[in-house]
């Protein structure tokens, strides 16, 4: 199931074996910075950095391809939306829309960011079981709440999507076609209706059980961490990199003013 | 009703928030160490009624006693460690990334220690037949697995009392005879909400009957369950065994049957003897049809009825041998004929008291 994404997590490498938290603390860390990053050569030498990383976890390509092939889909048309619409010097018009270049390179900076954040999540959550990370979290005083959602999010999106699927099979063979009509509209929006429903009473019945089973609020667990020195020395690593990307991209060393940009 | 019994039921009515009112005065008493069936149509109230045994709901009035606490809002956590739930869609009830989470998920909230949890996980993956599968994801197991995973999610924490909702439900023959057979030998106080009434039958020496959230019959599974007129009258019917079983009765009236055949049906009527009811030595005759009764009653006067011609003499021990029917005609016939009803004709057919054994899957009694 491609939606695994801690399908791989059990592969030797030092990322798979590095502390969950301080894995998070210091690739968070470094997401956050990516996210900050203005300049394209900056983006680039974080992408850079974030595909070393990847290639590190020894999680195979096919697998983080398809994970950044929907991040890859969604941000495509900004290449055509953000050149045609960002105020700025018009190189030239194309049916009558201007086209500036300062809309062109920041399309690739928000690309190469976004690939890089992707790459880094991936390294993060499927380098170590997810229910592992989710507990790394809570560890980390994220909210109980949120990390108790995340969780049971992940764990029943498996059963929804077989869930879509029968009622999809069974839309079929009652001889449904999609089509651009009323009909499908109508026929989608209960489709939708019932899904909702159903996930509706399944938590229901999920909380039933967990109460059953005397869940109060807390999910327990027996999972310990134990940081260790080359723990921290990962750590220091990627946020030495980090800042040192951070600071590059500060004092502008690659983009006079009169490049924009660049 | 004591309050030293298991479960103790007193009048309890409950209403969802939208109005609809589904149990409507329900009192009962459930002995330790008992195994019920609570059986009904659809829409009866068996789940919201299971759902009251360890205070996932609770009585819009009356009261609920478990091993003679009542349930209130303070003492859920003492009563859930007593009422183990396992849930109809094994997909409610394991709701863990890992096999060994979900069973320990129990464990853990009693605050047990590491070792303890490690032992009780260990233990119930045993008893379900799952050893060896505890770093696997829930979600990737077989639906059979699934279910005899969801059970032993909740023999983690050992409850005294089990409720099952359908355990069979959805399960191939295979998982469904293993689920049978384990719920044959526990000792734990076991109610089964179902309607797969061949599984309480086999299960079960009591059963309940809810039809619209209230009690209509409660008595043992040897009278209820083979009593067509009210099973059919709360949209049930007769275990599929019984069915079988009636129709192979009704081909040994065929008058032109050759031996070969005659003496199948009997080796399978007379298996059939062997293995229906909780303690596998239910008989199972039924005679829905005048002749068919006629027919019996003559095999009983005469003492060659199917289970004598497979042995030299009338079997001992079989103390529980029911004559499925409640027609008040057949009763009258029956004291007529000086049987008196039920008793006395287990009593011809098997002689009573005592017990033997044999090679053909009898116990001894």
């Amino acid at each position: 199931m491609s939606l695994e994404i801690d399908r791989f997590s059990h592969v030797e490498s030092s990322i798979q074996r590095w502390d969950p938290r301080i894995k998070i603390l210091s690739l968070g860390f470094f997401i956050f910075v990516a996210a900050l990053l203005k300049t394209i050569p900056v983006a680039v030498v974080s992408l850079l950095i974030a595909i070393i990383i990847i290639k590190i976890t020894n999680i195979p390509f096919h697998f983080v391809a398809n994970s950044i092939k929907w991040v890859i889909i969604f941000l495509a048309p900004f290449f055509l939306i953000l050149p045609f619409s960002y105020p700025g010097e018009a190189a030239f018009h194309f049916i009558g829309l201007p086209f500036a270049w300062e809309g062109f390179r920041l399309a690739i900076v928000i690309f190469t960011k976004a690939l890089a954040i992707v790459l880094a999540t991936d390294a993060i959550f499927g380098s170590s079981r997810f229910d592992i990370s989710m507990i790394a979290m809570q560890r980390l005083k994220c909210p109980r709440v949120i990390v108790q959602m995340v969780l049971f999010t992940y764990r029943y999106i498996f059963v929804f999507i077989d869930e879509v699927k029968r009622m999809e099979k069974a839309m079929r063979s009652k001889g449904f076609v999609m089509k651009a009509n009323m009909n499908t509209l109508r026929t989608m929006g209960n489709f939708v209706g019932t899904l909702l429903i159903r996930s509706f009473e399944r938590t229901e019945r999920v909380y039933s059980a967990m109460l059953s089973k005397g869940y109060q609020g807390d999910l327990h667990t027996l999972v310990t961490f134990e940081a260790q020195g080359k723990d921290f020395v990962k750590a220091g690593l990627i946020i030495l990199l980090t800042i040192a990307v951070l600071v590059t991209d500060m004092i502008r060393i690659f983009h006079p003013a009169t490049q924009g940009w660049y | 009703m004591s309050d030293r019994n298991a479960i103790v039921v007193d009048d309890v009515y409950f209403t969802y928030p939208d109005g609809r009112e589904v149990l409507k005065g329900i009192s009962c008493a459930i002995a330790h160490g008992e195994r019920v069936a609570l059986v009904g149509p659809n829409g009866a109230g068996k789940s919201t009624f299971m759902s009251h045994l360890n205070g996932v709901l609770m009585p819009s009035q009356g009261r609920v006693i478990i091993d003679g606490v009542e349930i209130t809002k303070d003492n859920l956590t003492q009563i859930r460690r007593k009422v183990g739930i396992v849930f109809q869609d094994p997909d409610d009830q394991l709701f863990c990334p890992t096999v060994f989470d979900d069973v320990a998920f129990g464990p853990l909230n009693l605050g047990l220690s590491r070792d303890e949890i490690h032992l009780r996980v260990r233990d119930a993956l045993e008893m379900v037949g799952l050893l060896g599968f505890e770093g696997r994801p829930s979600f990737h197991l077989s639906f059979g697995e699934r279910k005899r995973l969801a059970l032993a999610t909740v023999l983690s924490y050992q409850p005294e009392i089990l409720v099952f909702d359908e355990p069979s439900t959805n399960m191939d023959p295979l998982s469904r005879r293993r689920m049978i057979e384990w719920l044959k030998s526990s000792d734990k106080t076991i109610i089964l909400c179902t309607h797969d009434l061949d599984i309480a039958l086999e299960v079960c020496y009591r059963c309940i009957v809810l039809t619209d959230g209230q009690i209509v019959a409660d008595g043992p599974a040897s009278d209820i369950l083979y009593d067509r007129k009210l099973l059919e009258a709360n949209r049930l019917e007769l275990p599929l065994a019984l069915q079988t079983h009636e129709l192979l009765h009704g081909m040994l009236n065929i008058a032109n049957m050759d031996e070969e055949h005659r003496t199948i049906i009997q080796d399978f009527l007379h298996a059939h003897l062997h293995i229906h009811g909780p303690d596998q030595h239910q008989h199972v005759h039924l005679h829905a049809h005048e002749h068919e009764h006629d027919h019996l009653h003559e095999e009983i006067l005469q003492d060659t009825h199917v289970h004598d011609l497979k042995h030299d003499k009338p079997p001992s021990g079989h103390t529980d041998v029911p004559v499925p029917h409640s027609h008040e005609k057949d009763k009258e016939k029956d004291k007529e004929s000086g049987l008196g009803g039920r008793l006395k004709i287990r009593h011809k057919l098997f002689g009573g008291g005592g017990g033997h054994s044999h090679d053909g899957g009898f116990h001894t009694h």
